[in-house]
C-alpha cells in the first residue's frame, strides 16, 4: 500500500513585515503550498537530458543589458548551465523572490503571480533588494538551503502584500537579438493566510527554505 | 505535513514467464543531501563541494549536466540502480551500500535503458516517472535485493540522487527481472 505520509522534499516560507524603525509588525511562517508544474518540468528535462516541451514562461530576461521582455507562451527546452537560477540582484523584479497583491488560490498550473508588485518608488511599487541564497546545511535527518529577499516600501503609502513566489531562469534563448536571454518561469507561488500590510518606510522580508528529508 | 515535492517508488519482480512474484510500492525515504546541493548550485549559479558515489568530495558548479540520470543499456554510472545493502537511509548517504553490477556473471543484473514519462498535471498534482528494467541472466536466483536508488550527474562526476531500503527483500528468479519505478510529484 502506498504510504503518502512521508515528506521527501518540502518547501517552507517565512514572511516578516517591519516598520521604518525595524520593529516587526507581523509575520507568518508555514509550509509553502506550491512548487508548480514548471518546476516539475524543469527537473524532468534536467534528468532526461533533452528537450521537454510545453513549459509555460512569462518572459525573457537579458542580464547583459539588462532588459525584460514580457511575453507569455510555452517552450521546449533542454539543459543548460544557466537553468534554475534563482538569484537576483537589487532592482531585478523578474527573477528570484517576488511579491504581489493577488489572492487567487494557487493552482499547479499557475505561470506567474496574479498581480506582481513592480520595482520602484511610485504608487504601488516597492524596492527589491538583492537576494540572499545560503549554502545548504545538513542537520540529520534533513538538508536545507534558504533563499531570502528584503523588499522596501518607499511608495508613500501602505501596500498590502498577499502573495509571493520564485521566478527562475530556463535555458538561454539565442534567437533574441543574438545575446544571452533566459526564459523566466514561475516555479513557486504562495498566497498568504493573512495579508501583510507594509507601511511606507517599512519593508517585507520573504524567506523560502528548500528542504529534503531522509 | 504537506508533501510539496514527493518521491514515490514501485518495485515489481517477475519470473521468466513474466509472472509477478514480488511488489512493493511506498513513499520513498530520501532525496539525498547531494540532490539539494545540486539544486542550490543551480539556484545560486555557483560552485560547492558535493560528494560523489565514490565518497570523493568534488567541486561542482552550475552545469548543463547536473541532474542527468538518463542511461542506455549497460550504463550503470547513471540511472536507477539496485543493491543488497540493508543499512537504513541517512541524509548523508552518497552511494548504495552494496550495488549490484551490470552483467551476466554471478550476482549481476543486465541493466536496460532508462525510461521517462512526460510531466503531467492532474488536479492539484504534477508528476513524471522514471523507470528501469534489470534482467537476471546470472545463472542463479538473485536473493535479498533490498536497496534501490538513482545515480545522477554532478558535473563531470556521478552522485546519488535518492535511495531507499525496501521493507522486504526481493528475490529475482533466474530468467526474471526487476523493474524499479520512481515518481517525482509536486502538489499545490
Amino acid at each position: 500500500m502506498q504510504n503518502n505520509n512521508v515528506s521527501n522534499g518540502s518547501l517552507w516560507y517565512k514572511v516578516m513585515v517591519n516598520d521604518r524603525k525595524g520593529e516587526i509588525l507581523s509575520q507568518e511562517e508555514r509550509q509553502s503550498h506550491s512548487f508548480l508544474k514548471q518546476w516539475n518540468q524543469a527537473v524532468l528535462y534536467r534528468m532526461l537530458g533533452s528537450s521537454v516541451g510545453g513549459i509555460n514562461y512569462l518572459g525573457f530576461w537579458d542580464p547583459t543589458t539588462p532588459t525584460f521582455i514580457d511575453a507569455t507562451g510555452n517552450t521546449g527546452t533542454s539543459p543548460m548551465s544557466g537553468d534554475m537560477g534563482m538569484y537576483a540582484a537589487a532592482d531585478n523584479e523578474y527573477l528570484g523572490i517576488v511579491i504581489g497583491t493577488g489572492n487567487t488560490l494557487v493552482t499547479i498550473t499557475d505561470r506567474k503571480l496574479e498581480a506582481q508588485i513592480r520595482q520602484g518608488f511610485g504608487v504601488g511599487q516597492m524596492d527589491y533588494l538583492a537576494m540572499s541564497v545560503t549554502a545548504p546545511v545538513v542537520a540529520d535527518p534533513s538538508c536545507d538551503f534558504k533563499l531570502s529577499r528584503q523588499i522596501a516600501n518607499s511608495s508613500g503609502a501602505l501596500i498590502t502584500v498577499r502573495e509571493s513566489g520564485i521566478y527562475s531562469t530556463l535555458r538561454s534563448n539565442w534567437n533574441l537579438g543574438n545575446h544571452k536571454d533566459y526564459y523566466i518561469v514561475c516555479i513557486i507561488r504562495d498566497v498568504f493566510t493573512t495579508p501583510q500590510d507594509v507601511p511606507h518606510g517599512g519593508g517585507i522580508t520573504i524567506e523560502y527554505t528548500l528542504r529534503v528529508t531522509e | 505535513m504537506i508533501q510539496n515535492e514527493a518521491l514515490l517508488y514501485k518495485v515489481i519482480v517477475t519470473n521468466k514467464d513474466g509472472k509477478e512474484v514480488f511488489r512493493e510500492a511506498e513513499s520513498a525515504r530520501s532525496f539525498t543531501e547531494q540532490w539539494n546541493k545540486v539544486v542550490y548550485a543551480q539556484a545560486r549559479q555557483t560552485t560547492l563541494s558535493i560528494t560523489d558515489v565514490d565518497g570523493i568530495s568534488r567541486s561542482i558548479n552550475n552545469n548543463e549536466y547536473n541532474f542527468l540520470a538518463n542511461a542506455g543499456i549497460g550504463n550503470i554510472a547513471q540511472g536507477i540502480r539496485v543493491g543488497i545493502g540493508i543499512t537504513p537511509v541517512d541524509i548523508s548517504d552518497y552511494a548504495l551500500e552494496a550495488p549490484i553490477e551490470h552483467g551476466t556473471g554471478p550476482g549481476q543484473l543486465q541493466h536496460q535503458e532508462m525510461h521517462f514519462t512526460g510531466s503531467v498535471a492532474s488536479g492539484s498534482e504534477c508528476s513524471f516517472t522514471i523507470w528501469r528494467v534489470m534482467f537476471n541472466n546470472s545463472g542463479a536466483d538473485l536473493v535479498a535485493v533490498r536497496e534501490i536508488g538513482c545515480h545522477f550527474r554532478i558535473g563531470n562526476y556521478y552522485g546519488l540522487a535518492f535511495k531507499d531500503v525496501l521493507a522486504l527483500p526481493a528475490t529475482i528468479p533466474y530468467g526474471g527481472a526487476i523493474t524499479v519505478t520512481y515518481t517525482l510529484k509536486v502538489t499545490e
